[in-house]
């Protein structure tokens, strides 16, 4: 799947950060416009159409938080946060406010570059084919899973830890529940975290979320496998 | 001796202390009043203002004056028969003394009672005249009568007499003894009750830095204590602000030009060399992080969340596993604790990380110790660390041996004090141990982690509507899920 030249507005104060960071999104074909701030990102937002914006958290003049919330109001395309804190309520301020993923400074060119394209493919997903699955939140089976907080709490209300990729995997099963879904699909739809030498396969993660949410984790019955095919989420999936 | 009895009374609570100065005061001043009075029972001229024998003395004075001369001796003989204390005496014959008794006290008594007798000359006398009159008193008083006679009388005869302790009992129990108890206790509270808010509100404060100031009322002393406690709380707020925006600013302005640098080096061609800075990049930008979650956590405090033990363990470790740094975790399922998970995260992160760094692996293990405490062993099979040094590695900014300078590996020597902290906030313990060798390797480290955790309950997912092996395999629509 080859993503026609994105176009990124990268919000940034710092030129040499800004710099090194078009280079290398534009290395690896990626269109960037950068603003040193929110009035020049009002600017180019108004002359050019933006597939997404890279904003970072401490700005001079209006900050990357109210630009965030501001943005959410009058534009739909996905924005991630860059920020220096690297703290996770910082994350989940700024993903509450609107942004679609965050990566904390200093990050590396290829993490980056992985979470853009997530990002994007995400971003085409939810205005494709699933534009009722946009909130935030799914239930199923007594289990919540909080996308924007990336948090799961089990039947009795105790949250249960996954690491990023078995999340990501788990919300991929939970928006498409009761369909069969290959290894490569999984491996598609998923592939928004750096792919980096020691990523785990579709198995290992699989039987990873089974250790966390099935009562028998050698009898599943959430996740399932289907022979030659590859695995289904079987409980009903609700979005309150 | 007496060091040990200063010591016993003074490191009693100030409200006991006051209340027992206050009980014993009152103690004194009612015995010093209850002997007063019961001496002065034996005295009931003083008593009562004046004496019964007194006013009778006066009213039979009147009578004699106002009586005819020629009745006069009969009259004095009648009374003298019906009042065996009262004596009529020739004036003349009376030796008067005013310097032998207490005529002072008698006579003002008297006049105060009865303000007419202020013109009374009344004199002293020692017993004279009959024998036998007055026998066994040495204080009489005598009153001119008029007509060269005067009439004498003991004071302390026909005053009231009060069966004391029959009256006094029950009366002096409610009305002294209970007042006695309780009012010293009341004051008490009323003069210690401002530094009882004192104290409560420097816990409250260094609790969770609550900024409601203290009302500076109560006691001059404790006032100027509360104001200057007032004035603490801010200054406090004011330091601990700052370093919050520190940390911020810090965090922001290290973070940046680190940020630079790695994209710099990411430009340079592929290499031992690149793949050496990346290393330090990371690694530097892993102390800024400790350093900031060492001195932030200590200020900040989130909700308690009920966490699901294994499974945060068991995600610690697949994180360093994912990485390339080898952790395993094994250990029993469904326990669940309550904690801030972000921080209990760090904490065993930094022993995970130890062992990785240390000891090349981590294995981790979960064990229940009693229906309400578990075990999160942390071990690896490096160097260790030798007993002397085990709780120094506590402290901050301690690392490995000084002599030895330090290792590649070792950072700021903030993990296993970030980890304390951590732990001992979530009511924990956190302990070094060596570990056992086996087959022939040194045995490594072992840190041992005890912690509350709620009491296990059976798992019972399927009963309350969990997914059923029977339905799951073939999803009907609308099953009951
Ligand atoms: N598992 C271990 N095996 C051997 N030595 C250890 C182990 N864990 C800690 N130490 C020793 O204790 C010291 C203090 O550990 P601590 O985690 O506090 O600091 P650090 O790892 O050096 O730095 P930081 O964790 O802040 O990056 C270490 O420097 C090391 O010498
Ligand atoms: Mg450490």
């Amino acid at each position: 799947m080859t993503i026609p030249q994105s176009h990124i507005l990268m919000v940034e104060d710092d030129p040499e950060i800004a710099r090194g960071t078009t280079r290398f999104l534009t290395q690896s074909g990626f269109r960037v416009s950068h603003a040193p701030d929110s009035r020049a990102m009002d600017r180019t937002l108004r002359d050019a159409k933006i597939d997404l914006v890279l904003l970072d958290l401490m700005l001079p003049g209006e900050d990357g938080l109210s630009i965030c919330r501001r943005l959410r109001a009058s534009h739909t395309m996905p924005i991630i946060m860059l920020t220096a804190m690297g703290e996770e309520m910082d994350r989940v301020v700024g993903l509450e406010l609107g942004a679609d993923d965050y990566i904390a400074k200093p990050f590396s060119s290829r993490e980056l570059v992985a979470r853009i394209r997530a990002v994007l493919r995400r971003g085409a997903n939810i205005r494709g084919n699933a534009p009722d699955e946009h909130g935030s939140k799914r239930v199923f089976a007594g289990w919540a899973l909080d996308v924007a907080a990336r948090q799961l709490h089990n039947p009795e209300g105790a949250r249960v830890t996954l690491t990023g990729a078995e999340f990501d995997l788990l919300v991929v099963f939970a928006d498409r529940p009761r369909r069969v879904l290959t290894r490569d699909q999984l491996l598609d739809l998923t592939q928004g975290r750096a792919a980096g030498p020691f990523d785990r396969s579709i198995d290992t993660l699989v039987s990873r979320i089974r250790q966390k949410i099935e009562v028998d984790p050698k009898d599943p019955v959430f996740i399932q496998t289907v022979r030659l095919g590859g695995y289904m989420f079987t409980p009903e999936v609700r979005t309150p | 001796m007496k060091l040990s009895l200063r010591s016993m009374i003074t490191d009693r609570s100030i409200l006991l202390q006051v209340a027992a100065v206050l009980m014993v005061c009152q103690l004194v001043a009612h015995a010093v009043t209850f002997a007063f009075v019961v001496w002065r029972y034996e005295r009931p001229d003083l008593l009562t203002g004046t004496s019964i024998a007194a006013v009778q003395a006066i009213g039979f004075r009147d009578v004699f004056q106002k009586s005819d001369a020629a009745e006069r001796s009969m009259l004095e003989a009648a009374i003298e028969r019906a009042n065996p204390h009262i004596r009529f005496h020739d004036a003349a014959t009376l030796i008067l003394s005013r310097a032998s008794i207490l005529p002072h006290a008698i006579v003002d008594g008297m006049t105060r009672a009865r303000p007419e007798l202020a013109s009374v000359t009344s004199l002293v006398a020692k017993p004279v005249g009959r024998e036998g009159d007055f026998a066994g008193t040495d204080e009489l008083v005598a009153i001119q009568a008029g007509a060269g006679r005067a009439l004498v009388f003991d004071p302390d005869q026909g005053g009231p007499r009060i069966n004391v302790p029959r009256v006094v009992a029950p009366v002096f129990l409610i009305a002294f003894i209970l007042p006695m108890l309780l009012l010293p206790v009341w004051a008490a509270m009323l003069l210690t009750d401002p530094l009882r808010r004192l104290a409560q509100s420097a816990e409250r404060f260094s609790i969770d830095l609550d900024p409601t100031p203290l009302p500076e009322v109560g006691p001059a002393e404790i006032g100027r204590l509360a104001a200057a406690f007032n004035l603490m709380r801010t200054r406090i707020r004011q330091l601990v602000d700052s370093r919050s925006r520190m940390l911020a600013a810090v965090s922001h302005d290290l973070r940046t030009p680190l940020t630079r640098l790695r994209l710099k080096t990411e430009a340079l061609p592929d290499g031992e060399e690149k793949e050496k800075m990346l290393r330090d990049i990371s690694a530097m930008n892993a102390m800024i992080g400790q350093a900031l979650s060492y001195l932030r956590d200590q200020t900040t405090s989130k909700a308690l969340e009920r966490v699901d033990l294994p499974a945060l363990l068991g995600s610690i470790c697949d994180d360093f596993s994912d990485a390339g740094l080898p952790a395993r975790f094994t250990g029993p399922r469904n326990v669940v604790l309550e904690c801030e998970p972000e921080l209990l995260t760090r904490a065993v992160s930094n022993l995970v990380d130890n062992a990785v760094k240390f000891g090349g692996s981590a294995v981790v293990r979960l064990e229940m110790r009693a229906q309400t405490e578990a075990a999160i062993l942390v071990e690896d099979n490096g160097p260790g660390i030798p007993d002397p040094r085990k709780l120094l590695a506590f402290e901050p900014f301690s690392r490995g041996d000084p002599a030895r300078g330090m290792a590649e590996e070792e950072g700021f020597g903030l993990g296993l004090a970030i980890a304390k902290q951590i732990i001992e906030r979530h009511g924990g313990q956190i302990t070094l141990h060596d570990r056992a060798p086996e087959n022939g390797k040194t045995g490594g480290l072992l840190v041992q982690v005890l912690l509350p955790v709620l009491p296990r309950r059976p798992a019972k997912r399927i009963a309350e509507g969990g997914p059923l092996a029977a339905t799951a395999c073939t999803p009907s629509p609308g099953a009951p899920l």
